[in-house]
Protein backbone atom coordinates (compact mmCIF):
# COMPACT_ATOMS: atom_id res chain seq x y z
CA UNK A 1 0.00 0.00 0.00
CA UNK A 2 1.30 3.39 -0.89
CA UNK A 3 1.72 6.20 1.58
CA UNK A 4 -1.23 8.48 2.21
CA UNK A 5 -0.89 12.21 1.64
CA UNK A 6 -3.24 15.00 2.62
CA UNK A 7 -3.70 17.80 0.09
CA UNK A 8 -5.70 20.85 1.07
CA UNK A 9 -8.32 22.06 -1.43
CA UNK A 10 -9.56 25.61 -0.84
CA UNK A 11 -10.78 27.76 0.89
CA UNK A 12 -9.41 29.79 -2.01
CA UNK A 13 -9.47 27.83 -5.24
CA UNK A 14 -9.72 28.99 -8.87
CA UNK A 15 -12.75 26.84 -9.72
CA UNK A 16 -14.87 27.92 -6.77
CA UNK A 17 -15.78 31.51 -6.04
CA UNK A 18 -16.89 30.56 -2.56
CA UNK A 19 -14.78 29.39 0.36
CA UNK A 20 -14.98 25.72 1.30
CA UNK A 21 -12.05 23.74 2.58
CA UNK A 22 -11.51 20.06 1.83
CA UNK A 23 -8.70 17.92 3.16
CA UNK A 24 -8.18 15.40 0.37
CA UNK A 25 -6.60 12.18 1.61
CA UNK A 26 -4.73 10.70 -1.34
CA UNK A 27 -3.24 7.35 -2.13
CA UNK A 28 -0.97 8.08 -5.08
CA UNK A 29 -3.25 10.17 -7.30
CA UNK A 30 -6.51 8.72 -6.07
CA UNK A 31 -8.69 10.37 -3.44
CA UNK A 32 -9.63 7.90 -0.70
CA UNK A 33 -11.33 10.34 1.62
CA UNK A 34 -12.30 13.98 1.74
CA UNK A 35 -12.83 15.85 4.97
CA UNK A 36 -14.90 19.02 4.46
CA UNK A 37 -14.61 22.02 6.71
CA UNK A 38 -17.02 24.93 6.46
CA UNK A 39 -17.51 28.12 8.46
CA UNK A 40 -15.61 30.72 6.44
CA UNK A 41 -18.63 32.85 5.58
CA UNK A 42 -20.89 32.27 8.57
CA UNK A 43 -22.83 35.47 9.27
CA UNK A 44 -25.31 34.42 11.95
CA UNK A 45 -28.34 35.45 9.90
CA UNK A 46 -30.77 33.16 11.73
CA UNK A 47 -29.93 34.92 15.00
CA UNK A 48 -30.98 38.22 13.42
CA UNK A 49 -34.69 37.35 13.90
CA UNK A 50 -34.25 38.79 17.39
CA UNK A 51 -33.30 42.19 15.97
CA UNK A 52 -35.43 42.46 12.82
CA UNK A 53 -39.17 42.05 12.78
CA UNK A 54 -40.90 39.58 10.50
CA UNK A 55 -41.50 42.07 7.68
CA UNK A 56 -37.89 43.25 7.71
CA UNK A 57 -36.52 39.71 7.85
CA UNK A 58 -37.49 39.15 4.19
CA UNK A 59 -34.54 41.35 3.24
CA UNK A 60 -32.23 39.33 5.48
CA UNK A 61 -33.30 36.00 3.96
CA UNK A 62 -32.77 37.44 0.49
CA UNK A 63 -29.17 38.18 1.39
CA UNK A 64 -28.37 34.62 2.45
CA UNK A 65 -27.09 33.97 -1.05
CA UNK A 66 -26.91 36.00 -4.21
CA UNK A 67 -27.95 33.24 -6.58
CA UNK A 68 -30.84 31.76 -4.60
CA UNK A 69 -32.03 35.14 -3.29
CA UNK A 70 -35.52 34.97 -4.76
CA UNK A 71 -36.01 31.39 -3.58
CA UNK A 72 -35.12 32.26 -0.02
CA UNK A 73 -37.45 35.26 0.12
CA UNK A 74 -40.19 33.10 -1.44
CA UNK A 75 -39.71 30.27 1.06
CA UNK A 76 -39.66 32.65 4.00
CA UNK A 77 -42.75 34.55 2.82
CA UNK A 78 -44.71 31.33 2.26
CA UNK A 79 -43.68 30.15 5.71
CA UNK A 80 -44.88 33.34 7.43
CA UNK A 81 -48.10 33.37 5.39
CA UNK A 82 -48.79 29.83 6.55
CA UNK A 83 -47.97 30.85 10.14
CA UNK A 84 -50.37 33.81 10.09
CA UNK A 85 -53.04 32.25 7.87
CA UNK A 86 -52.70 34.79 5.07
CA UNK A 87 -54.08 33.84 1.68
CA UNK A 88 -52.44 35.63 -1.22
CA UNK A 89 -53.94 36.34 -4.61
CA UNK A 90 -53.66 33.96 -7.56
CA UNK A 91 -51.76 36.46 -9.67
CA UNK A 92 -49.13 36.84 -6.96
CA UNK A 93 -48.74 33.04 -6.82
CA UNK A 94 -48.18 32.91 -10.58
CA UNK A 95 -45.71 35.80 -10.54
CA UNK A 96 -43.78 34.20 -7.72
CA UNK A 97 -43.39 30.93 -9.60
CA UNK A 98 -42.47 32.72 -12.85
CA UNK A 99 -39.71 34.64 -11.09
CA UNK A 100 -38.57 31.58 -9.17
CA UNK A 101 -38.18 29.67 -12.42
CA UNK A 102 -36.39 32.64 -13.99
CA UNK A 103 -33.95 32.59 -11.11
CA UNK A 104 -33.44 28.88 -11.69
CA UNK A 105 -32.49 29.66 -15.31
CA UNK A 106 -30.09 32.35 -14.13
CA UNK A 107 -28.56 30.04 -11.53
CA UNK A 108 -28.07 27.15 -13.98
CA UNK A 109 -26.59 29.46 -16.64
CA UNK A 110 -24.16 30.81 -14.06
CA UNK A 111 -23.22 27.25 -13.17
CA UNK A 112 -22.78 26.34 -16.85
CA UNK A 113 -20.41 29.27 -17.29
CA UNK A 114 -18.39 28.29 -14.23
CA UNK A 115 -18.19 24.70 -15.42
CA UNK A 116 -16.98 25.77 -18.85
CA UNK A 117 -14.44 28.04 -17.18
CA UNK A 118 -13.29 25.12 -15.03
CA UNK A 119 -12.66 23.18 -18.24
CA UNK A 120 -10.78 26.06 -19.80
CA UNK A 121 -13.58 26.39 -22.38
CA UNK A 122 -13.56 30.19 -22.38
CA UNK A 123 -15.84 30.74 -25.39
CA UNK A 124 -18.64 28.70 -23.87
CA UNK A 125 -18.20 30.48 -20.55
CA UNK A 126 -18.63 33.87 -22.24
CA UNK A 127 -21.68 32.76 -24.22
CA UNK A 128 -23.37 31.23 -21.15
CA UNK A 129 -22.90 34.42 -19.18
CA UNK A 130 -24.05 36.54 -22.10
CA UNK A 131 -27.33 34.62 -22.07
CA UNK A 132 -27.56 34.94 -18.30
CA UNK A 133 -27.26 38.70 -18.67
CA UNK A 134 -30.55 38.75 -20.61
CA UNK A 135 -32.27 37.09 -17.66
CA UNK A 136 -30.72 39.60 -15.26
CA UNK A 137 -32.03 42.41 -17.46
CA UNK A 138 -35.53 40.94 -17.16
CA UNK A 139 -35.14 41.01 -13.39
CA UNK A 140 -33.96 44.58 -13.32
CA UNK A 141 -36.69 45.75 -15.63
CA UNK A 142 -39.46 44.07 -13.64
CA UNK A 143 -38.32 44.39 -10.05
CA UNK A 144 -35.59 47.03 -9.98
CA UNK A 145 -32.78 44.78 -8.78
CA UNK A 146 -30.37 42.57 -10.70
CA UNK A 147 -29.52 40.06 -8.00
CA UNK A 148 -31.46 41.11 -4.90
CA UNK A 149 -34.99 41.82 -6.12
CA UNK A 150 -36.91 42.76 -2.93
CA UNK A 151 -39.94 41.67 -4.95
CA UNK A 152 -41.36 38.85 -2.88
CA UNK A 153 -42.86 39.97 0.39
CA UNK A 154 -45.16 38.60 3.07
CA UNK A 155 -48.58 39.06 1.50
CA UNK A 156 -47.75 38.65 -2.16
CA UNK A 157 -45.54 40.20 -4.80
CA UNK A 158 -44.54 43.84 -4.41
CA UNK A 159 -44.25 44.90 -8.03
CA UNK A 160 -47.10 44.63 -10.47
CA UNK A 161 -45.76 43.15 -13.70
CA UNK A 162 -48.05 43.86 -16.63
CA UNK A 163 -49.19 41.19 -19.06
CA UNK A 164 -47.32 42.95 -21.89
CA UNK A 165 -44.05 42.73 -19.93
CA UNK A 166 -44.70 39.05 -19.27
CA UNK A 167 -45.23 38.45 -22.98
CA UNK A 168 -41.97 40.30 -23.62
CA UNK A 169 -40.26 37.92 -21.18
CA UNK A 170 -41.57 34.94 -23.13
CA UNK A 171 -40.19 36.36 -26.39
CA UNK A 172 -36.76 36.94 -24.80
CA UNK A 173 -36.78 33.40 -23.39
CA UNK A 174 -37.74 31.88 -26.76
CA UNK A 175 -34.77 33.60 -28.35
CA UNK A 176 -32.60 32.49 -25.46
CA UNK A 177 -33.77 28.90 -25.87
CA UNK A 178 -32.38 28.65 -29.40
CA UNK A 179 -28.96 30.01 -28.46
CA UNK A 180 -28.93 27.97 -25.29
CA UNK A 181 -29.59 24.77 -27.23
CA UNK A 182 -26.53 25.48 -29.37
CA UNK A 183 -24.18 25.98 -26.44
CA UNK A 184 -25.65 23.09 -24.43
CA UNK A 185 -25.24 20.78 -27.43
CA UNK A 186 -21.67 21.95 -27.85
CA UNK A 187 -20.93 21.07 -24.25
CA UNK A 188 -22.70 17.73 -24.07
CA UNK A 189 -21.63 16.37 -27.47
CA UNK A 190 -18.00 17.34 -27.12
CA UNK A 191 -15.67 14.35 -27.01
CA UNK A 192 -13.16 15.96 -24.65
CA UNK A 193 -15.97 16.94 -22.26
CA UNK A 194 -17.27 13.38 -22.36
CA UNK A 195 -13.88 11.86 -21.74
CA UNK A 196 -13.43 14.04 -18.68
CA UNK A 197 -16.89 13.53 -17.20
CA UNK A 198 -18.38 10.16 -18.11
CA UNK A 199 -17.94 7.75 -15.20
CA UNK A 200 -16.22 10.34 -12.99
CA UNK A 201 -17.55 11.10 -9.50
CA UNK A 202 -20.07 8.25 -9.59
CA UNK A 203 -22.79 8.09 -6.95
CA UNK A 204 -25.20 5.17 -7.01
CA UNK A 205 -28.96 5.35 -6.52
CA UNK A 206 -28.63 3.53 -3.16
CA UNK A 207 -25.99 5.96 -1.93
CA UNK A 208 -28.11 8.93 -2.99
CA UNK A 209 -31.00 7.50 -1.00
CA UNK A 210 -28.83 6.72 2.00
CA UNK A 211 -27.41 10.24 2.19
CA UNK A 212 -30.86 11.89 1.66
CA UNK A 213 -29.57 13.79 -1.31
CA UNK A 214 -31.62 16.55 -2.91
CA UNK A 215 -31.79 18.51 -6.13
CA UNK A 216 -30.20 17.81 -9.52
CA UNK A 217 -27.40 15.89 -7.76
CA UNK A 218 -29.92 13.31 -6.50
CA UNK A 219 -31.96 13.33 -9.71
CA UNK A 220 -28.82 12.51 -11.69
CA UNK A 221 -28.59 9.31 -9.61
CA UNK A 222 -32.18 8.42 -10.47
CA UNK A 223 -33.73 9.55 -7.18
CA UNK A 224 -37.08 11.20 -7.84
CA UNK A 225 -37.00 14.11 -5.41
CA UNK A 226 -38.47 17.41 -6.50
CA UNK A 227 -40.51 19.69 -4.26
CA UNK A 228 -42.29 21.07 -7.32
CA UNK A 229 -44.15 17.77 -7.49
CA UNK A 230 -46.06 18.77 -4.33
CA UNK A 231 -47.79 21.47 -6.37
CA UNK A 232 -47.49 24.28 -3.82
CA UNK A 233 -48.55 27.67 -5.23
CA UNK A 234 -48.88 27.92 -8.98
CA UNK A 235 -46.97 24.66 -9.51
CA UNK A 236 -50.29 22.95 -8.87
CA UNK A 237 -51.74 24.69 -11.94
CA UNK A 238 -49.25 23.13 -14.37
CA UNK A 239 -50.82 20.67 -16.80
CA UNK A 240 -48.00 18.20 -16.29
CA UNK A 241 -44.72 18.15 -14.47
CA UNK A 242 -42.11 15.42 -14.64
CA UNK A 243 -38.78 15.89 -12.90
CA UNK A 244 -35.78 15.30 -15.14
CA UNK A 245 -33.99 12.14 -14.11
CA UNK A 246 -30.92 10.25 -15.16
CA UNK A 247 -29.65 6.90 -13.91
CA UNK A 248 -25.98 7.33 -14.74
CA UNK A 249 -24.99 9.08 -11.48
CA UNK A 250 -21.74 10.54 -12.83
CA UNK A 251 -20.58 14.10 -13.58
CA UNK A 252 -21.94 13.93 -17.13
CA UNK A 253 -25.41 12.94 -15.90
CA UNK A 254 -25.46 15.85 -13.47
CA UNK A 255 -24.63 18.25 -16.30
CA UNK A 256 -27.27 16.67 -18.48
CA UNK A 257 -29.97 17.05 -15.80
CA UNK A 258 -29.13 20.71 -15.16
CA UNK A 259 -28.93 21.57 -18.83
CA UNK A 260 -32.39 20.07 -19.45
CA UNK A 261 -33.85 21.80 -16.38
CA UNK A 262 -33.28 25.19 -17.98
CA UNK A 263 -35.42 24.18 -20.97
CA UNK A 264 -38.05 22.76 -18.61
CA UNK A 265 -38.12 26.07 -16.67
CA UNK A 266 -38.69 27.98 -19.92
CA UNK A 267 -41.64 25.68 -20.67
CA UNK A 268 -43.08 26.25 -17.18
CA UNK A 269 -42.81 30.03 -17.59
CA UNK A 270 -44.47 29.90 -21.03
CA UNK A 271 -47.37 27.88 -19.68
CA UNK A 272 -47.91 30.09 -16.63
CA UNK A 273 -47.68 33.34 -18.60
CA UNK A 274 -50.35 32.00 -20.98
CA UNK A 275 -52.83 31.41 -18.16
CA UNK A 276 -51.95 34.03 -15.55
CA UNK A 277 -55.13 35.45 -13.97
CA UNK A 278 -55.84 39.16 -13.53
CA UNK A 279 -56.05 40.77 -10.11
CA UNK A 280 -54.13 42.39 -7.31
CA UNK A 281 -50.68 41.19 -6.37
CA UNK A 282 -50.53 42.21 -2.74
CA UNK A 283 -52.86 41.69 0.21
CA UNK A 284 -52.49 43.88 3.30
CA UNK A 285 -50.80 42.16 6.22
CA UNK A 286 -51.82 43.06 9.77
CA UNK A 287 -50.93 41.67 13.16
CA UNK A 288 -48.11 39.37 14.08
CA UNK A 289 -47.59 35.61 14.40
CA UNK A 290 -49.20 34.04 17.47
CA UNK A 291 -47.18 32.87 20.42
CA UNK A 292 -45.75 29.35 20.00
CA UNK A 293 -47.35 28.94 16.57
CA UNK A 294 -44.91 27.04 14.41
CA UNK A 295 -44.80 25.93 10.83
CA UNK A 296 -42.51 24.54 8.16
CA UNK A 297 -42.27 24.90 4.43
CA UNK A 298 -40.21 23.25 1.73
CA UNK A 299 -39.26 24.66 -1.63
CA UNK A 300 -37.31 23.48 -4.67
CA UNK A 301 -34.37 25.82 -5.02
CA UNK A 302 -32.08 25.63 -8.08
CA UNK A 303 -29.84 23.32 -6.04
CA UNK A 304 -32.57 21.26 -4.43
CA UNK A 305 -34.93 21.15 -1.51
CA UNK A 306 -34.71 23.99 0.99
CA UNK A 307 -36.49 23.75 4.31
CA UNK A 308 -37.89 26.69 6.31
CA UNK A 309 -39.12 26.60 9.88
CA UNK A 310 -40.58 29.53 11.81
CA UNK A 311 -41.94 29.91 15.32
CA UNK A 312 -43.80 32.98 16.52
CA UNK A 313 -43.56 34.54 19.97
CA UNK A 314 -46.65 36.72 20.02
CA UNK A 315 -44.83 39.89 19.04
CA UNK A 316 -43.70 41.08 15.64
CA UNK A 317 -40.37 39.36 16.22
CA UNK A 318 -40.13 35.63 15.54
CA UNK A 319 -38.97 33.29 18.27
CA UNK A 320 -36.99 31.10 15.87
CA UNK A 321 -36.22 30.92 12.19
CA UNK A 322 -34.42 27.95 10.76
CA UNK A 323 -33.39 27.39 7.18
CA UNK A 324 -31.82 24.20 5.89
CA UNK A 325 -30.35 24.64 2.47
CA UNK A 326 -29.78 22.05 -0.28
CA UNK A 327 -26.00 22.15 -0.18
CA UNK A 328 -25.84 21.28 3.51
CA UNK A 329 -27.86 18.17 2.62
CA UNK A 330 -25.54 17.36 -0.26
CA UNK A 331 -22.17 17.64 1.50
CA UNK A 332 -22.25 13.97 2.57
CA UNK A 333 -22.91 12.98 -1.03
CA UNK A 334 -20.13 15.25 -2.24
CA UNK A 335 -17.65 13.44 0.03
CA UNK A 336 -18.93 10.09 -1.27
CA UNK A 337 -18.66 11.20 -4.89
CA UNK A 338 -15.13 12.46 -4.30
CA UNK A 339 -13.73 9.25 -2.83
CA UNK A 340 -12.32 7.19 -5.65
CA UNK A 341 -11.85 10.13 -7.99
CA UNK A 342 -8.50 11.20 -9.41
CA UNK A 343 -6.96 14.35 -7.90
CA UNK A 344 -7.23 16.13 -11.27
CA UNK A 345 -10.95 15.32 -11.41
CA UNK A 346 -11.76 16.86 -8.01
CA UNK A 347 -12.58 20.35 -9.40
CA UNK A 348 -14.90 18.76 -11.99
CA UNK A 349 -16.73 16.68 -9.38
CA UNK A 350 -17.22 19.69 -7.11
CA UNK A 351 -18.35 21.94 -9.96
CA UNK A 352 -20.96 19.49 -11.22
CA UNK A 353 -22.38 19.24 -7.69
CA UNK A 354 -22.62 23.05 -7.71
CA UNK A 355 -22.28 23.70 -3.98
CA UNK A 356 -23.52 27.02 -2.63
CA UNK A 357 -21.44 27.75 0.43
CA UNK A 358 -23.08 31.04 1.48
CA UNK A 359 -26.42 29.23 1.63
CA UNK A 360 -24.94 26.42 3.68
CA UNK A 361 -23.38 28.65 6.29
CA UNK A 362 -25.89 31.52 6.45
CA UNK B 1 -13.73 20.06 -30.95
CA UNK B 2 -16.24 22.29 -29.23
CA UNK B 3 -14.57 25.42 -30.50
CA UNK B 4 -15.62 24.63 -34.08
CA UNK B 5 -19.19 23.77 -33.03
CA UNK B 6 -19.51 27.17 -31.39
CA UNK B 7 -17.99 28.70 -34.53
CA UNK B 8 -21.30 29.82 -36.01
CA UNK B 9 -22.25 31.69 -32.88
CA UNK B 10 -18.78 33.17 -32.51
CA UNK B 11 -18.69 34.28 -36.17
CA UNK B 12 -22.08 35.96 -35.75
CA UNK B 13 -20.71 37.79 -32.72
CA UNK B 14 -18.04 39.28 -34.98
CA UNK B 15 -20.63 41.29 -36.88
CA UNK B 16 -22.97 42.08 -34.01
CA UNK B 17 -22.77 44.95 -31.56
CA UNK B 18 -20.55 44.04 -28.62
CA UNK B 19 -22.58 42.76 -25.66
CA UNK B 20 -20.15 44.44 -23.27
CA UNK B 21 -19.41 48.12 -22.77
CA UNK B 22 -16.47 50.10 -21.42
CA UNK B 23 -18.14 50.61 -18.10
CA UNK B 24 -16.84 53.63 -16.25
CA UNK B 25 -16.85 55.70 -19.47
CA UNK B 26 -20.00 54.30 -20.99
CA UNK B 27 -22.93 53.89 -18.65
CA UNK B 28 -26.15 52.13 -19.46
CA UNK B 29 -29.44 53.92 -19.13
CA UNK B 30 -31.04 52.65 -15.93
CA UNK B 31 -34.41 50.93 -16.10
CA UNK B 32 -37.45 52.78 -14.84
CA UNK B 33 -37.69 50.59 -11.75
CA UNK B 34 -33.96 50.46 -10.93
CA UNK B 35 -33.45 51.12 -7.26
CA UNK B 36 -30.38 53.20 -6.41
CA UNK B 37 -30.93 55.31 -3.34
CA UNK B 38 -33.73 57.31 -1.76
CA UNK B 39 -34.18 61.03 -1.46
CA UNK B 40 -36.40 63.43 0.47
CA UNK B 41 -38.69 65.40 -1.84
CA UNK B 42 -39.49 68.32 0.46
CA UNK B 43 -38.54 68.46 4.12
CA UNK B 44 -41.35 70.93 4.80
CA UNK B 45 -43.92 68.22 4.00
CA UNK B 46 -42.31 65.75 6.40
CA UNK B 47 -44.18 65.29 9.67
CA UNK B 48 -41.22 63.49 11.35
CA UNK B 49 -43.41 60.55 12.29
CA UNK B 50 -40.41 58.17 12.13
CA UNK B 51 -42.27 55.45 10.23
CA UNK B 52 -39.48 55.23 7.63
CA UNK B 53 -36.94 54.75 10.41
CA UNK B 54 -38.96 51.94 11.96
CA UNK B 55 -39.51 50.17 8.64
CA UNK B 56 -35.87 50.37 7.51
CA UNK B 57 -34.16 46.96 7.80
CA UNK B 58 -30.68 48.49 7.61
CA UNK B 59 -31.03 51.38 10.10
CA UNK B 60 -30.12 53.85 7.38
CA UNK B 61 -32.64 56.55 8.39
CA UNK B 62 -32.55 58.51 11.66
CA UNK B 63 -35.46 60.83 12.40
CA UNK B 64 -35.34 63.33 15.27
CA UNK B 65 -38.78 64.69 15.93
CA UNK B 66 -37.78 67.29 18.52
CA UNK B 67 -35.01 68.73 16.35
CA UNK B 68 -37.05 68.40 13.10
CA UNK B 69 -34.15 66.55 11.55
CA UNK B 70 -34.15 63.73 8.96
CA UNK B 71 -30.83 61.98 8.33
CA UNK B 72 -30.08 59.38 5.65
CA UNK B 73 -27.01 57.14 5.36
CA UNK B 74 -26.80 56.15 1.65
CA UNK B 75 -24.01 53.63 2.21
CA UNK B 76 -26.02 51.73 4.82
CA UNK B 77 -29.15 51.73 2.67
CA UNK B 78 -30.06 48.49 0.87
CA UNK B 79 -32.54 50.25 -1.48
CA UNK B 80 -35.40 47.97 -0.49
CA UNK B 81 -38.05 50.63 -1.06
CA UNK B 82 -39.93 49.95 2.21
CA UNK B 83 -39.55 53.54 3.50
CA UNK B 84 -40.91 54.97 0.25
CA UNK B 85 -43.92 52.68 0.50
CA UNK B 86 -44.54 53.42 4.17
CA UNK B 87 -44.31 57.25 4.06
CA UNK B 88 -47.79 58.60 4.89
CA UNK B 89 -47.02 61.93 3.18
CA UNK B 90 -45.46 60.34 0.03
CA UNK B 91 -42.48 62.56 0.69
CA UNK B 92 -39.74 60.05 -0.17
CA UNK B 93 -38.72 58.94 -3.65
CA UNK B 94 -36.51 56.20 -5.04
CA UNK B 95 -33.78 57.43 -7.37
CA UNK B 96 -32.14 55.38 -10.10
CA UNK B 97 -28.57 56.58 -9.48
CA UNK B 98 -26.61 54.53 -7.03
CA UNK B 99 -24.45 56.30 -4.41
CA UNK B 100 -21.06 57.18 -5.88
CA UNK B 101 -17.79 55.62 -4.73
CA UNK B 102 -16.60 57.00 -1.42
CA UNK B 103 -13.81 56.69 1.12
CA UNK B 104 -16.17 57.60 3.92
CA UNK B 105 -18.96 55.05 4.14
CA UNK B 106 -20.38 56.74 7.24
CA UNK B 107 -21.29 59.96 5.46
CA UNK B 108 -24.91 61.00 5.58
CA UNK B 109 -27.33 63.48 4.07
CA UNK B 110 -29.18 65.65 6.54
CA UNK B 111 -32.44 67.46 5.88
CA UNK B 112 -33.37 69.91 8.58
CA UNK B 113 -35.67 72.87 9.07
CA UNK B 114 -33.88 76.23 9.45
CA UNK B 115 -33.87 77.78 12.97
CA UNK B 116 -36.55 80.28 11.89
CA UNK B 117 -38.73 77.52 10.51
CA UNK B 118 -38.19 75.54 13.70
CA UNK B 119 -39.26 78.53 15.77
CA UNK B 120 -42.25 79.03 13.54
CA UNK B 121 -43.15 75.35 13.84
CA UNK B 122 -42.72 75.41 17.64
CA UNK B 123 -44.87 78.54 17.83
CA UNK B 124 -47.56 76.96 15.69
CA UNK B 125 -47.47 73.79 17.74
CA UNK B 126 -47.68 75.76 20.99
CA UNK B 127 -50.60 77.70 19.57
CA UNK B 128 -52.31 74.51 18.57
CA UNK B 129 -51.67 73.07 22.01
CA UNK B 130 -53.02 76.19 23.70
CA UNK B 131 -56.08 76.11 21.45
CA UNK B 132 -56.64 72.44 22.22
CA UNK B 133 -56.17 73.09 25.96
CA UNK B 134 -58.61 76.02 25.81
CA UNK B 135 -61.11 73.90 23.93
CA UNK B 136 -60.75 71.10 26.47
CA UNK B 137 -61.14 73.53 29.36
CA UNK B 138 -64.22 75.04 27.73
CA UNK B 139 -65.68 71.61 27.13
CA UNK B 140 -64.99 70.64 30.75
CA UNK B 141 -66.61 73.82 32.06
CA UNK B 142 -69.64 73.26 29.84
CA UNK B 143 -69.90 69.68 31.04
CA UNK B 144 -69.71 70.78 34.68
CA UNK B 145 -72.30 73.48 34.09
CA UNK B 146 -74.57 70.94 32.44
CA UNK B 147 -74.07 68.55 35.34
CA UNK B 148 -75.00 71.38 37.77
CA UNK B 149 -78.08 72.19 35.73
CA UNK B 150 -79.03 68.52 35.61
CA UNK B 151 -78.80 67.99 39.37
CA UNK B 152 -81.70 70.26 40.49
CA UNK B 153 -83.92 68.95 37.71
CA UNK B 154 -83.50 65.35 38.79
Amino acid sequence: MSKRTVIPFGPQHPVLPEPVHLDLVLEDERVVNAIPRIGYVHRGLEKLVEKRDYTQFVYVTERICGICSFGHSLGYSQCIEQLMGIEITDRAEYLRVIFHELSRIHSHLLWLGLLADGFGFEALFMHAWRLREQVLDIFEECTGGRVIFSACDVGGFRQEVSNETLKGIVIVLERLREEYRTIAKTLLDDSSVKSRMVGVGYLSHEQAKEYSMVGPFARASGLEVDERLLGVGAYGELSSFEPILSDQGDCYARCDVRVKEVLQSIDIINELVAKIPEGDVMVPVKGSPEKDAETMMTLEQPRGQAFYYAKGNGSKFLARMRIRTPTSQNIAGMVAALSGAELADVPMVILTIDPCISCTER
Amino acid sequence: MGVFKLGGMTLKSLFKKAPTRRYPYEKREPFERTRGQIDMIDIHDCIFCGLCQRKCPADSIVVDRNESRWEYFPYKCVACDSCVRSCPKHDLKMMQERPSITTNAKESRVYELTPEEKEEKARREAEKKAQAAAKAAAAKAAKEARAKEDVPES
